[in-house]
């Protein structure tokens, strides 16, 4: 009786695995708008679930589904996961099934070098967006290392959001530090660049630091128990999840200076009178990067540079504007009906004016596609190539960088 | 029953699970050579093996451990650790990479060694101990390596991953000799007073079985088969990352599953721990050649874990081994065992 | 008919005890001290608790301050909700990895639900209702087939979550509704006691009732600790074995929505940093692995104290690597203690 059980078990298990097969096959076409006569374009992440990647996806989507790209590409959208295994194991079958374009958010700077020189080597280009990878043959589309638009000296997420806090506290006060994922090299750039300008100023004191993981929920578990032990706390540097550093302060009953980045409830909160400066990561990346993949593809490998710094979002207390629809329009900077996750930056006036809140949040093909201007003026300079490449170029070596960049004194690449 | 009997009515359940575990993973690998005819080469397969064996080494650690009814939940600690060490201690004197490997390997061994013993000596939970130890392991990576980098010298990876005349993989022949020495190992007195624990710790300590020295060892050799987990991922990825071994915590546990090792104790075999690796692994690769959407891959492969699972039923038939009522000759306990099966044997 | 072995054997080589009859005097000698020792487990961890707050001056100046209290309550109100799921599971025997998943699912039901019109407390009660199924298909499986409980909750939830994946493409991030975020902005609060003290309260209170006032309680002490024994006294096991899952998974649900109130929103990702500490609180507060021997009281002290501890050792200014080395050191010192405090079973 209880083999008949089993018996029946198994059966309708393996009925169940190959429906599902089936099902699933049936449904795959969604992501997979390809046939076999087109060149294959791959759009891979490793991270998902949240708004950031979410955001990034549909924006790269949005370019590579235009019609002018499909009449000569088919993309397809992988997921891998945070396993490195995984995403080599994802790379090299896209590699296997003769893909063209790999635009993708690397789980690791190094893990994936020598995947990635397996695929340059088999002819396939690779744009990775928002994390950097060292392997040389690789483009990347980052903001890490990049400089505010306004006055392109200024580089560093970390080094900029902490002069800003350093001027709104006047030069004195006790600040802590919101981290992201421990053991990323995002992370180490924001917090070095950040700490060298703290080190400049003997009346600002760090009492703490935690790592929020670049979650909203997260930072403000840890932030609410950093202010436990810390109580009277002047400002907050953080890195993304900032909104939930904010939160935490506010069940405190206490309203600091806050420096992070680009969540809607920061900007929100800005608007409303909260001090602070909004910078941070553009989920923007992700279509510029895909435009950048599509560019090489049409005009030869040197059509831009190898290292293509974004710039540097900088909204404060005074500049925080309110989007009045869903559309980019006279500067605005974050969305009143957004969801409080929402990463505002999706926006970039010359390399993604397409872009539209509808866009970032769902693939919404865009009608025309604006060509991107002449990459060679958002080269990184050489001076920064460290923190993304792990090593200076030919002819170059690490010091501490004087001239060209503000705060000067940082670590980087000088001529030899 | 009589133990002469039993043991080799244990050896033929063995090698049929192992011979399904194979089939599965074979026939899965086929049905991707259809779709995509380029997985049929030699350095496609060298690739995939590659890719396959730091899961295959932590599988079989972790299947050492599950024999004798015990639990290790720090496979990823160790696995970062050793990844950690090899990276930056290879970085900084690169000539020495395969002195360096021996020396990561005796320090997974130190590692599992202590692990047992708070187990075996102490009478410490294992789940317990082990997922403390984890932690403990993950912290130190991350105090040596903050932040992905440190180097493996191009010598040392690419023997590792690469091939012999250019056609045999130097990993295929790694796994190849560790399923030796695992078949030299099971049949040695410790590997079979391994299973003998993992059946029934009472009726073993009754025979006479050192029953804490053998645990100490099993540990301790699964700290050495995660340790060149580690090792190889370190080839894999030609450098160092502080939460490499996050993620086989579950697929270690997973691949077992998938290899018929079983969560009672008692039964299993590392090689076909590896085979469920490989399964593991190729998964995706086949789901992802038949066009298949990414997010069905986590359903997929739970599906056939769960499917799997119903499948050592069938090899105990397969092995004609006499039971009553189906249940199983083991009766060890903990969160691994089944509750219903003691409940219905009554 | 009495049970001859005391306690089942973990295979972690601990005296079980053969039957020689000297040996099974101490047996029954062992037997009968036993509810006395587990007695005194549960009010040690309450001791440490209390220890801990004039001790965490070590950690901070500022420390022991009335934030130090209330950030303890708030953030050990959703470790507890959590461990009183993991904790009846490990009670019956089993282990349930499917934490992480059941808090993604029903998170994003209830937000998903709530923005697309529904009112606050209906859209709770769905999106926990949509987790706990997959405690659901978990205690199915696992009450009526031999199939290890970790394997099958770690498949179960591997579906689970790629189901979640998939439906959710497109909008994985939801804010919270408003009523939810209001249980944690301070606008409940009474002379400042945060309103979690009240859903503290309430979470202990129901949890212990349903552990050890209910049928279900009883049934599931005694499926783990002698399944046999269930099975002679009567007790229906795979029914019960299919509500401890599927309770487990309404108590996780439940901790999602309160996760998401407190975030005032959330993504697919709400979960994973609970699972191994639910596995820890449970171990740490006295419930043995092997099953049958756990005090839900007991689970919450432990809940608290590894919430205090954590809280100080994030004062401490220790790199990352060191704070959470300390933090394993501190689960396995616990579990010594925890240990010495039982009598080896």
């Amino acid at each position: 009786m209880r083999i008949r059980k089993r018996k029946g078990l198994l059966i309708a298990a393996s009925f169940v695995t190959a429906a599902s097969l089936v099902l699933a096959g049936c449904s795959g076409g969604s992501t997979n708008t390809g046939n076999g006569s087109k060149g294959k374009i791959y759009l891979n992440l490793s991270y998902s679930g949240n708004n950031w990647q979410d955001q990034a996806a549909n924006l790269a989507m949005s370019v590579a589904e235009s019609p002018e790209v499909q009449a000569n590409y088919s993309v397809q959208k992988v997921i891998s996961g945070s396993d490195p295994q995984k995403q080599i194991s994802d790379i090299q079958s896209m590699i296997a099934s003769g893909a063209k374009l790999i635009v993708f958010y690397p789980i690791s700077p190094t893990a994936l070098n020598p995947v990635i020189k397996q695929g340059c080597d088999a002819g396939v280009t690779f744009v990775a967006y928002d994390g950097t990878v060292e392997e040389p043959c690789a483009y990347n589309v980052s903001y890490i290392t990049g400089a505010r638009a306004d006055n392109p000296e200024q580089a560093f997420f970390g080094a900029q959001t902490a002069q800003g806090l350093v001027d709104l506290l006047g030069g004195q006060g006790k600040i802590m530090l919101n981290r992201g994922v421990a053991g990323t090299s995002t992370d180490i750039v924001h917090y070095d660049s950040a700490k060298a300008v703290f080190d400049q100023y003997p009346g600002i004191q760090i009492v703490t630091e935690y790592y929020g993981n670049w979650d909203s929920s997260v930072s403000q578990q840890e932030t609410a128990k950093a202010l436990a032990a810390h109580p009277d706390i002047d400002g907050v540097w953080s890195e993304l999840g900032e909104d939930g550093v904010v939160k935490a302060l506010q069940a405190a009953g206490m309203k600091v200076p806050v420096t992070g980045e680009d969540t809607n409830y920061f900007r929100k909160m800005l608007s409303q009178g909260w001090p602070g400066v909004s910078s941070g990561s553009p989920p923007a990346s992700g279509g510029i990067a895909m435009k950048v993949g599509l560019k090489i593809l049409a005009d030869g490998p040197n059509s831009v540079p190898h290292d293509i710094e974004i710039n540097l979002p900088y909204v404060t207390t005074d500049t925080a504007k309110a989007c009045p629809g869903s559309e980019f329009v006279d500067g605005c900077n974050f969305f009143t009906n957004a969801a409080d996750q929402f990463v505002t930056e999706v926006f970039d006036p010359a390399l993604l004016p397409e872009s539209s809140y509808t866009a970032a949040m769902q693939v919404a093909p865009f009608d025309k596609l604006v060509p991107l201007p002449d990459m060679s003026s958002y080269a990184q300079p050489e001076w920064r190539r460290i923190y993304t490449r792990g090593s200076c170029d030919a002819g170059w070596k690490e010091g501490p960088v004087t001239t060209g960049q503000v705060p000067p004194g940082l670590d980087g690449c000088v001529q030899a | 029953m009589k133990p002469r009997q039993s043991r080799r009515a244990l050896s033929d359940n063995s090698k049929a699970t192992v011979g399904i575990a194979a089939g599965i993973f074979v026939l899965l690998y086929l049905l991707l050579t259809l779709v995509s005819p380029i997985s049929a080469t030699s350095f496609i397969i060298n690739n995939f093996i590659v890719l396959t064996t730091p899961l295959a080494f932590a599988a079989s650690g972790v299947t050492l451990v599950l024999l004798i009814g015990g639990f290790d939940l720090s496979v990823a600690g160790s696995i970062s650790l050793s990844n950690v060490i090899a990276a930056t201690t290879m970085a900084a004197h690169p000539h020495s990479s395969w002195g360096i490997a021996c020396l990561v390997l005796v320090m997974g061994a130190v590692i599992g060694l202590v692990n047992g013993v708070c187990v075996a000596v102490f009478g410490l939970p294992a789940l317990g101990v082990t997922l403390s130890t984890n932690f403990i392991l993950a912290g130190i990576a991350l105090a040596v390596l903050p932040a992905p980098g440190g180097s493996v010298p191009a010598a040392f990876a690419s023997v590792l991953s690469g091939t012999i005349g250019g056609t045999i993989p130097v990993a295929l022949l790694a796994l190849v000799g560790f399923s030796l020495l695992w078949l030299l190992f099971i049949k040695s007195r410790t590997g079979m007073s391994a299973l003998a624990i993992g059946g029934d710790v009472k009726a073993a300590r009754l025979s006479g079985i050192a029953v804490r020295r053998v645990q100490i060892v099993v540990y301790a050799l699964a700290g050495l088969c995660y340790a060149a987990a580690g090792l190889y991922f370190s080839a894999l990825t030609a450098t160092g990352s502080p939460t490499s071994g996050s993620s086989f915590l579950l697929t270690a546990f997973a691949a077992a599953a998938l290899g018929f090792v079983s969560f009672r104790g008692g039964r299993g075999s590392a090689i076909g721990a590896i085979f469920g690796a490989a399964t593991l692994t190729v998964i995706p690769k086949f789901l992802f050649a038949w066009g298949i959407a990414d997010f069905w891959v986590g359903a997929f492969q739970g599906l056939v874990i769960l499917v799997a699972l119903t499948i050592p039923w069938l090899t105990t038939k397969i092995a004609g081994l006499r039971k009553r009522d189906g249940e199983e000759v083991t009766v060890g306990s903990g969160p691994t065992q089944s509750i219903s099966a003691m409940a219905e044997t009554a | 008919m009495q049970p001859v072995n005391v306690q089942p054997s973990d295979g972690s080589g601990s005296a079980v005890l053969a039957e020689h009859s000297t040996t099974s005097r101490l047996a029954t000698i062992k037997t009968l001290l036993q509810p006395v020792l587990g007695k005194l487990a549960v009010p040690a961890v309450w001791a440490l608790v209390l220890v801990m707050i004039p001790l965490s001056r070590l950690f901070s100046s500022y420390f022991p301050s009335w934030s130090l209290v209330s950030n303890t309550i708030t953030l050990g109100l959703f470790l507890t909700v959590i461990s009183f799921g993991q904790g009846l599971v490990i009670l019956s025997g089993g282990i349930d990895l499917s934490v992480p998943s059941v808090i993604a699912v029903a998170a994003f039901f209830t937000g998903s639900l709530a923005s697309s019109g529904w009112a606050t407390i209906p859209a709770a009660i769905c999106g926990v209702a949509i987790g706990s199924l997959i405690g659901l298909v978990n205690g199915l499986i696992i009450a009526r087939s031999t199939f290890p409980p970790f394997i099958v909750t770690l498949a179960v939830s591997t579906i689970g979550s790629a189901l979640l994946l998939g439906i959710s493409a497109g909008k994985p991030g939801q804010t919270a509704p408003s009523g939810l975020s209001s249980l944690f902005d301070g606008s409940l609060s009474i002379a400042g006691i945060p309103f979690s003290a009240v859903l503290l309260l309430l979470a202990i209170l129901v949890g212990s009732w349903i552990q050890f006032r209910t049928r279900l309680g009883r049934r599931t002490y005694a499926i783990g600790n002698s399944p046999q024994a269930a099975v002679y006294a009567g007790v229906r096991v795979r029914i019960t074995l299919v509500m401890v899952y599927w309770l487990a998974a309404i108590g996780y649900g439940i901790a999602g929505v309160l996760l998401m109130g407190y975030g005032s929103g959330s993504d697919l990702n709400l979960g994973a940093t609970w699972l191994l500490p639910s596995i820890a609180v449970v171990v740490v507060g006295g419930s043995s692995i092997a099953g049958g021997n756990g005090n839900y009281l007991g689970t919450v002290g432990a809940a608290l104290l590894i919430t205090i501890i954590g809280i100080d050792i994030n004062a401490v200014g220790l790199s990352q690597g060191f704070k959470q080395a300390l933090y394993g050191a501190v689960i396995f010192i616990a579990l010594v203690l925890g240990r010495l405090g039982r009598g080896r079973e």
